[in-house]
C-alpha cells in the first residue's frame, strides 16, 4: 500500500502556487528562482537544465522533501546552506552552514588577480579563506601557482580543503587552521617565505552594523567572517602589517573592503608604511560601489 | 515529371550530400545539349584555363572546384567525337562484321558517355551549393491567433525536434517560453551540423494553420500563424560591443553590497543603447554567468539583424525570391479540416495529405523538405546558367 502511494508523481504545475504563496512572505525573495534551486537540488539536476519548473515531476517523497526545504527557507536559512552548494567563478563549491557564503562581488577580485598573473611559477597567501572560493578558483586558473590559506574557523578550514580536493587542487594548497592576531603575526612572518601576492576578503563590516543585517546573515552565518571591529578595519590592519613583511618586492596585496574604507586605508599606508607599501588604487564592484583596493610592496 | 521522381524517393535513405536521385531528376531537366548549358560549360572551361595560366593562387579553391568539372567536359567531348566517328563508320562501312563491331563499340562508348554526363551534372550541382554554417538557430515564434497560434508553435517545435532527430543532427532546445495551456510563445533550437543549414533555411517563413482550435467553443475554423526563422551562428561572432553602450541592470544594485547582503537574485538585464535591444537572462544561478550569457545572446541578436539585412539586400538583386530565409513570406499551410499540407513554393503538387504524420516530422514532412532542397539547388544552378548566358 505504501509503495503504491509513493509511486504517484506530481506535476509541479499543480503544487507550485501553494509554495509561491508561502515564500512571498520573505521580503524581496525571487520566489520562482528559490523554487528552481530547491527542485533542481531535490532532483539532482543542474539548475540550468530546468527550463520550465512547472513541467518537472516529483514523487510523494520528493514532494515532502520540497515542503521541508521550503520551511527551512521560511526560517530564513540561506538557500546556499539549504542546497549545500553554490557557484563561484564557474566552479560549484560545497557550502556548509555558518561558513561564510561567497558573494558574487568577490568574483571580480579573482578576475583582477588573474589578469595580472600568468605563466611563471609563483605563490600566494590568502587570509580567511572561508569556503575556499578565492584560493580554489585562483589555483584552478593559475596552474603554476601554489597557495597557502589561513582560516581561523576549523569548520571553514576543513571546507576549504574539501572544496580544494573536489576540484583537484589540494596538492597545491596548504590550509592552516590558525588565527591572525597581533600575537601570531610575528610567527607567520618567520614561518613563510615571501609571497608573490596576498589576497583577502577579510571581515570588514563595522561592528555596530553587523546585527542590523538581514536575518539570513545574522542568524546563520558566522559573524567572525563579517565583523571587522569598531571601524571594520581590525583584520585589514593586521593584513597590512603582515603584507609589509611577507610580500616580495613589487608583490601585490588585493583586498575586498567596505565602500568607506579605501581613503582610510590610503591614510594608514601613508602614515605607517610609507616606504614599504604603495596604495595603487580602488576598484568598483559590478554594482558600481568602491569595493577593492590594490596595494603594492615597495 | 517532377512529382513522379519525388514520390519514388525514400526520404530517410537520401543522405545529405548524396544527390544521386537528384542527379537523375536533373538529367531530365537540364539538357546538356541545350545551347545555354553548353555556353555555360564552355564559359567554365574558359575560366578554368584562364585561371590556371595566370596562376592566380587566390583562386585555388575555385580552380580545384572546376578542375573535375572541366575534366568531365573534356572527356565528354572526346567521347562524343568518337561516337560520331563510329556512327560514320557504321554508315559507310560495307563489311557486315565491321558494322557489327562499330555498333558494339558505340554501345560501350554510350555507356561511358552516360556515366560521364552523370558525373558532370553532379559536378555542376556542387557549383550551386549554398553557404553552409557549422551552427545555426531555428527560432519559432507564435504569430497571429493568440493561444491557438501558441499551440501551433508548440506543434512546430515538436515537428522540428523529430525532424532533426531523424536527420541525426546534433541539436538542443535552448529556449522555450511556455504558456499555461501547453503552447509556446517562442522557442529556439540550436543545431550543430554543417549540413543542416541548406535544409532548415527552406523551413523559414510564415507557417499557417487552419482548423477548429481546441480553445474554440462554437466550432468555427480559425486561421493562425507561426513564424520560423533560421539564423546562422558563426563560430566566432565578430561583433564588438562597447561597454559604454551597455546598460546592465541587476537587482543587487541597491544597498551596501558585498558582505552586507546575501541575496540570490541572479537575473541580469542588459540594454544595448544604440540598437535598443534588451536581453534578460536567469538561466544560471550565478549572476556574472548570466551576464556573460546575456552578452552572448545580444551578440547573436545583433548578428541576426545584420544577417537579415544582408539577405534582404542580396535578395533585392536576385530574380528568384524563392527558397530564401525571408521570415515574412507565407510558405506553407496546414489545413486540418482537409487533412492536407500545401507548400506554396512548390509549383506542381505542393500538397501532401496525412497531416497527422506530417506534423510530427514524419515521412511526408521529410520528403517535402527534401524536395524543396532539390528544387532549390536546381533553381540556383539554372540561375548560374542563365547568368553566364546573359553575360555573353
Amino acid at each position: 500500500m505504501k509503495r503504491l502511494f509513493s509511486s504517484i508523481s506530481y506535476k509541479l504545475r499543480t503544487v507550485i502556487p501553494k509554495f509561491e504563496e508561502k515564500l512571498k512572505e520573505i521580503p524581496k525573495e525571487d520566489v520562482n528562482f528559490t523554487l528552481k534551486c530547491l527542485v533542481s537540488h531535490i532532483l539532482s539536476k543542474d539548475f540550468s537544465s530546468i527550463k520550465n519548473l512547472e513541467d518537472e515531476q516529483l514523487d510523494s517523497k520528493q514532494l515532502e522533501h520540497l515542503e521541508r526545504l521550503v520551511e527551512c527557507r521560511l526560517a530564513r536559512i540561506p538557500i546556499q546552506y539549504i542546497i549545500k552548494e553554490w557557484d563561484f567563478y564557474s566552479l560549484k563549491l560545497k557550502m556548509v552552514p555558518s561558513v561564510f557564503i561567497p558573494r558574487p562581488e568577490t568574483e571580480k577580485l579573482v578576475s583582477m588577480i588573474l589578469e595580472e598573473n600568468n605563466v611563471k611559477e609563483r605563490s600566494f597567501l590568502e587570509i580567511g579563506s572561508g569556503s575556499g572560493a578565492i584560493s580554489v578558483s585562483l589555483l584552478k586558473n593559475l596552474l603554476n601557482f601554489k597557495g597557502v590559506a589561513i582560516e581561523r574557523n576549523k569548520l571553514a578550514a576543513e571546507l576549504t580543503l574539501e572544496n580544494a580536493k573536489a576540484l583537484n587542487v589540494e596538492d597545491r594548497l596548504t590550509v592552516l587552521n590558525e588565527k591572525l592576531s597581533q600575537d601570531s603575526l610575528k610567527g607567520f612572518v618567520d614561518k613563510f617565505e615571501k609571497f608573490d601576492f596576498i589576497v583577502s576578503n577579510p571581515p570588514y563590516i563595522p561592528s555596530r552594523q553587523v546585527f542590523q543585517l538581514q536575518p539570513e546573515i545574522v542568524l546563520y552565518e558566522n559573524m567572525n567572517a563579517l565583523n571587522g571591529g569598531p571601524d571594520g578595519l581590525d583584520v585589514i590592519k593586521l593584513i597590512l602589517e603582515l603584507s609589509s613583511s611577507l610580500l616580495k618586492p613589487n608583490g601585490k596585496l588585493w583586498l575586498e573592503v567596505d565602500s568607506t574604507h579605501p581613503p582610510m586605508i590610503e591614510e594608514i599606508i601613508k602614515n605607517q608604511y610609507e616606504n614599504r607599501l604603495i596604495f595603487e588604487g580602488v576598484h568598483k564592484d559590478f554594482t558600481g560601489i568602491d569595493r577593492f583596493v590594490e596595494i603594492k610592496r615597495n | 515529371m517532377f512529382r513522379k521522381v519525388v514520390s519514388s524517393l525514400t526520404p530517410k535513405s537520401l543522405s545529405v550530400g548524396n544527390f544521386s536521385k537528384l542527379t537523375r531528376l536533373l538529367s531530365t531537366q537540364i539538357q546538356l545539349q541545350d545551347d545555354k548549358v553548353s555556353t555555360f560549360l564552355e564559359s567554365l572551361r574558359q575560366e578554368f584555363y584562364d585561371k590556371r595560366t595566370t596562376g592566380d593562387t587566390n583562386d585555388f579553391t575555385r580552380i580545384s572546384k572546376l578542375s573535375d568539372l572541366v575534366n568531365c567536359v573534356e572527356t565528354r567531348k572526346v567521347l562524343l567525337k568518337n561516337l560520331d566517328h563510329l556512327k560514320e563508320m557504321e554508315r559507310d562501312e560495307k563489311d557486315e562484321d565491321m558494322k557489327q563491331l562499330a555498333r558494339e563499340e558505340q554501345e560501350v562508348y554510350s555507356e561511358l558517355l552516360q556515366k560521364t554526363e552523370r558525373e558532370l551534372i553532379e559536378e555542376m550541382m556542387t557549383l550551386s551549393t549554398v553557404e553552409n554554417w557549422s551552427s545555426m538557430t531555428l527560432e519559432i515564434n507564435a504569430g497571429v491567433g493568440g493561444q491557438e497560434a501558441m499551440l501551433f508553435a508548440m506543434e512546430l517545435l515538436e515537428m522540428y525536434s523529430n525532424f532533426l532527430q531523424v536527420k541525426g543532427w546534433d541539436f538542443e532546445v535552448t529556449e522555450e517560453e511556455r504558456t499555461d495551456i501547453g503552447g509556446v510563445r517562442r522557442a529556439s533550437i540550436v543545431v550543430n551540423s554543417r549540413d543542416a543549414f541548406e535544409f532548415l533555411r527552406l523551413e523559414a517563413g510564415v507557417h499557417r494553420v487552419q482548423r477548429v482550435p481546441e480553445t474554440e467553443k462554437s466550432g468555427r475554423i480559425h486561421t493562425s500563424t507561426a513564424t520560423v526563422a533560421v539564423i546562422p551562428r558563426p563560430d566566432d561572432i565578430q561583433i564588438d560591443i562597447k561597454e559604454a553602450d551597455l546598460k546592465v541592470e541587476t537587482k543587487r544594485a541597491s544597498g551596501a553590497g558585498g558582505q552586507h547582503v546575501n541575496t540570490t537574485d541572479s537575473a541580469v538585464r542588459i540594454v544595448h543603447l544604440p540598437s535598443g535591444i534588451s536581453i534578460e537572462c536567469q538561466t544560471e544561478r550565478s549572476q556574472p554567468k548570466n551576464k556573460e550569457i546575456a552578452i552572448r545572446k545580444l551578440k547573436e541578436k545583433l548578428f541576426q539583424q545584420q544577417y537579415e539585412a544582408q539577405v534582404a539586400a542580396t535578395q533585392a538583386t536576385r530574380k528568384s525570391q524563392k527558397g530564401s530565409s525571408n521570415r515574412n513570406e507565407k510558405i506553407r499551410t496546414y489545413n486540418f479540416v482537409q487533412d492536407r499540407v500545401t507548400d506554396h513554393r512548390l509549383e506542381n503538387g505542393g500538397t501532401v495529405h496525412n497531416l497527422k504524420d506530417f506534423i510530427v516530422g514524419g515521412d511526408g514532412m521529410i520528403a517535402m523538405n527534401t524536395r524543396l532542397v532539390e528544387e532549390n539547388r536546381f533553381r540556383e544552378l539554372w540561375d548560374l546558367i542563365e547568368d553566364s548566358c546573359n553575360k555573353k
